[in-house]
């Protein structure tokens, strides 16, 4: 698998729970079929919320990073 | 508006005490939610996850079990989803709604303390952990305070010892633990106490753990002592702690339901064979009036009309007949296999903490010390 073409880019560094999947899901409705959002978060709770909002809608993970406390998701609009 | 919060204790005293019915609403995924739920008798329990809420609001609104005029406590990882979830239900006129102030694990954490036995010559305390199912114990007396199988979270113990005018000055561990975080090694440098544990279980441990020896005495006073009783099987080093010749502290070796399982550390034929000799010519011998002081619970139900959990010799052969029958080796073996079962991942880690080994964030502490044991031997 090559790099992930990025459509677009949110950042969610320190900010806690609920938000990351509050904004995502803000996000996600911005956008079109098919594009990848690129979200950063420092919040160790997204490592199971994410997977689970990406469960509830249907909106797959393509990828998942962690570096240095960081966790990047690259996400694909259904 | 301000959202109103609540504590872990407030938590408590409403599920133990005669309150009005409220929702306790837990919007974690529901994998957390399966792994560490709050548990209490007759506690009225939801899990709708926050993400549902943010997803589609009118209807997880719907679901919600409780009317707007009945109180709804929400409860959630940190705090953040509860207060958002709390706002959604304001707007949506509940009336009588508050969330965790520190989310799960300050329930997770909680320990709650309980008079046991009260003469001239000590106090023992019960120490309950109901968001573990596990229980540790204070010896109080002649100016001391002697703690048994102590938590990670040290400021009950500290805050009793306080209390009552008394220095910490010996730690017992009954086994190595695998289900929660030994205070043990923290509550010996904050107050100088003496750790002891059997070298069975602590032999490689990498902080100073002084070797119980069976039969060994340590007197508090010249009427009362504490006498170790090796009873290994559910792990090799096993130690009761019989109290002023009455109260036995088991650890996992006897439960109020069942035994410690023998299969934790991975081989649990050997390790069950020497609980069978523990329970045929230990366990069996103790007389019906001593009272059995476990070190951990799985279920409510197991308390006694004082609210504590603790039964008399002669109750608990009464609850486990098929442990205390008359029973061959293969039998009880037999019994034992049929309760093999996977252990939570988290364990092996718990363990090397346990023995000092490795590092952990107060955060990651938290989550790994979350969820109820498992360390019983059952069938679930």
């Amino acid at each position: 698998m090559g790099d992930i073409k990025v459509d677009q880019e949110l950042d969610c560094r320190g900010m806690g729970c609920p938000l990351p999947v509050l904004k995502t899901k803000k996000a996600v409705g911005t956008m079109t079929s098919g594009q990848v959002l690129k979200m950063v978060c420092t919040d160790s709770g997204s490592n199971k919320d994410m997977p689970s909002w990406s469960d509830r809608t249907g909106n797959p993970i393509l990828k998942r990073e962690e570096q240095n406390g960081e966790f990047t998701w690259y996400i694909q609009v259904k | 508006m301000e959202l109103k919060s609540y504590t872990a204790q407030e938590l408590w005293d409403w599920a133990f005490g005669s309150v009005p019915k409220f929702l306790l609403l837990d919007v974690r995924n529901d994998k957390d939610f399966a792994r560490s739920k709050v548990e209490a008798p007759g506690l009225w329990v939801q899990n709708l996850s926050y993400i549902d809420f943010i997803e589609e609001e009118a209807e997880s609104l719907g679901k919600v079990a409780a009317q707007k005029d009945q109180p709804v406590r929400i409860v959630c990882a940190k705090d953040g989803s509860a207060r958002y979830v709390a706002e959604v239900l304001v707007k949506a006129g509940f009336s009588n709604v508050a969330s965790l102030a520190g989310g799960i694990t300050t329930w997770g954490d909680l320990l709650v303390h309980k008079l046991v036995h009260l003469d001239q010559e000590f106090e023992l305390y019960q120490f309950q952990r109901p968001g573990k199912g596990s229980l540790s114990y204070a010896l109080v007396g002649h100016a001391q305070m002697w703690v048994f199988d102590p938590a990670r979270v040290l400021e009950p113990y500290l805050t009793l010892a306080k209390s009552k005018g008394v220095v910490i000055t010996n730690l017992f561990e009954t086994h190595l633990q695998a289900d929660y975080v030994s205070g043990g090694k923290a509550l010996a440098a904050a107050t100088g106490a003496k750790l002891w544990g059997h070298p069975g279980d602590f032999a490689g441990a990498d902080y100073k753990i002084g070797p119980v020896t069976d039969h060994q005495n340590w007197e508090l006073s010249k009427n009362l002592a504490v006498t170790a009783i090796h009873t290994p099987g559910h792990t090799p080093g096993s130690t009761s702690y019989q109290i002023a010749g009455t109260f036995l502290l088991t650890g996992d070796a006897l439960l109020i339901h069942s035994l410690g399982r023998p299969d934790l550390g991975g081989m649990w034929e050997p390790w069950a064979k020497e609980e069978f000799v523990t329970l045929e010519t230990k366990i069996k011998a103790w007389p019906d009036s001593q009272i059995l002081l476990p070190g951990h619970f799985s279920d409510w139900t197991e308390r006694n009309p004082q609210g504590l959990f603790a039964r008399s010799l002669g109750e608990v052969k009464a609850l486990n007949p098929e442990i205390f029958l008359p029973m061959k080796e293969d039998e009880f073996l037999a019994y034992i296999q049929g309760r093999v079962r996977p252990q939570p991942e988290e364990y092996s880690v718990i363990r090397t903490l346990n023995l000092g080994q490795g590092e952990k964030s107060e955060a990651e502490l938290k989550e790994l010390d979350l969820g109820k044991n498992q360390c019983a031997a059952s069938t679930h």
